[in-house]
């Protein structure tokens, strides 16, 4: 059964758990309770997937996130257990795919977020660090959407570069360039920050 | 960037102070009963997905669709028509009766008016016949039912529209087929069996026969109207309600009481709405009526759109 969710956002791979094979089974067989035990488990990497690749879009999130989960409950019959992917990955390649279907059709042009909001000042307080985070999260708005899946991916929830090409359809290559590229958009927009 | 990730160096990846400062953009979490919401739209869409198509559904009771303003027209402009065409023709024969009546015999006129009333029974006979046989027949579409029972849009001005059908009835009773079968048919019979068995004299005929043939025309209209209300009242009674089709005016979820708005037969009642479908129906959804708990409409998603009334 899952364990600990509260303490995983996507930051600390190590502690990302992944559901026990029994409660899989359970839940590939319909059970409701095991059903449950997989949403408890995975909901907060979704919900952290979700709420950074749809930025400046919050009244999406949650819609979105329920989207990705009931795809994720009717297409769990055919997920390969013993395969090369994942739980986690292949319903996080859910989400981003379905995020990505929703960015592409609607094209939303996000709030721009005021400078006065986004300056550091206290770099070791709580305030300078959620200030920083508007900040990070200004760059990534500006960033294309597949630009932004890729880093999010990477930076978050430990997609390497195949499994981050595999869940966008994306060259190995291309990967590389636009991980890259965002990279450097995001050392731009927070220069000055230590 | 911490220990267990997997490498993938280059130029590209992402440095661990990249990754530090990344933190700081805080995720969103879910929601308390996020899952139980994902559980319940995922049971709701293995519902609908397994509910038959619309078209094969069976409907808990044959509900009238409402018609739109078009057709309500076309079907009052086709029943105006065929009703002045009906008088025209009624007249004309009047007409060229009485100027015929002045160049024959009397013995020649007694025949003629006998032949008069007989046609009108003939005719007004095989009319209610066919309306009788036919059961809910062209016979109960007149102008003052219509206006009554079908004009969805003014269900909000029942009042208004029931004035309007019951003074149009009052004031052009020809516009009514009802009253020219009721009034043709009475008419014919009663000059038929008064001057058949000679029981009054042929102008004392020809008035009772008109008088009786214009009353039973003009009582069968109202008394068909009369019907008709009640009719509407009697769906008020609790479960008369239930197959009938509505929009929501406030959303309704399981445990979550909305406002439903019927319109049937011109008449708007509005109802506090319960589903048992886990899935939030917004204002707006047109929703069937599956069942009723006291005076609280149980609701689910309407199997097709309800029609649009214009």
């Amino acid at each position: 059964m899952a364990t600990d969710e509260r303490t995983d956002d996507g930051l600390a791979p190590a502690a990302q758990r992944e559901l026990d094979e029994v409660t899989l089974a359970r839940a590939r067989a319909g059970e409701e309770a095991a059903l449950a035990a997989l949403v408890d488990c995975y909901q907060r990497r979704v919900f952290a997937l979700v709420g950074r690749l749809m930025v400046g879009r919050p009244e999406l999130v949650e819609d979105l996130a329920q989207e990705v989960f009931v795809k994720v409950l009717q297409a769990l019959p055919r997920f390969d257990s013993h395969g090369p992917a994942r739980l986690s990955t292949w319903i996080l390649t859910v989400a981003t795919r379905t995020c990505l279907d929703v960015l592409r059709a609607k094209r939303p042009a996000p709030e721009p977020i005021p400078d006065s909001l986004v300056s550091p000042s206290d770099p070791e307080g709580e305030t300078a660090r959620r200030q920083l985070g508007r900040r990070i999260e200004a760059a990534m708005a500006r960033l294309p959407e597949e630009m932004r899946a890729v880093v999010i991916l990477r930076g978050y929830h430990d997609f390497d570069y195949d499994e981050i090409a595999s869940a966008l359809g994306l060259e190995l290559g291309t990967v590389k360039s636009r991980l890259g590229r965002a990279r450097t958009a995001l050392r731009e927009a927070l220069e000055g920050v230590p | 960037m911490s220990d267990s990730r997997r490498p993938n160096e280059g130029d590209e990846e992402l440095s661990p102070d990249d990754i530090r400062r990344l933190q700081a953009w805080a995720p969103r979490v879910p929601p308390d009963g996020f899952t139980a919401r994902v559980l319940g739209r995922a049971r709701a869409q293995r519902a609908e997905a397994a509910r038959p198509a619309p078209a094969e559904a069976p409907r808990p009771i044959a509900a009238p669709p409402p018609l739109t303003r078009a057709e309500l027209d076309r079907r009052r402009r086709r029943r105006a028509a065929l009703a002045t065409l009906l008088g025209a023709g009624a007249l004309a024969a009047g007409g060229g009766f009485v100027a015929w009546q002045a160049g024959v015999s009397a013995a020649q006129a007694t025949t003629s008016v006998m032949t008069v009333y007989l046609a009108a029974l003939a005719f007004g006979g095989v009319l209610l016949l066919a309306s009788l046989l036919g059961g809910h027949g062209h016979a109960d579409h007149d102008t003052g039912d219509h206006d009554h029972g079908d004009d969805f849009h003014h269900g909000d001005h029942h009042g208004t529209e029931t004035h309007t059908a019951a003074h149009t009835t009052l004031v052009l009773p020809f516009l009514s087929l009802r009253f020219w079968i009721f009034g043709l048919t009475f008419f014919g019979l009663t000059g038929a069996i008064l001057h058949g068995l000679g029981l009054a004299g042929p102008a004392t005929t020809a008035v009772i026969a008109s008088v009786l043939g214009l009353g039973t025309g003009y009582g069968a209209a109202q008394l068909f109207q009369s019907l008709a209300r009640q009719t509407v009242g009697e769906i008020a009674a609790d479960g008369g309600h239930i197959g009938r089709e509505g929009r929501l005016l406030l959303p309704t979820a399981r445990g979550q009481r909305g406002k439903l708005r019927v319109v049937a037969n011109a008449v708007t009642m509005d109802f506090l709405a319960e589903t048992d479908d886990e899935i939030l129906l917004p204002a707006g959804t047109p929703v069937l009526i599956v069942g009723m708990r006291g005076n609280v409409a149980v609701v689910e998603r309407s199997p097709a759109p309800t029609e649009p009334t214009d």
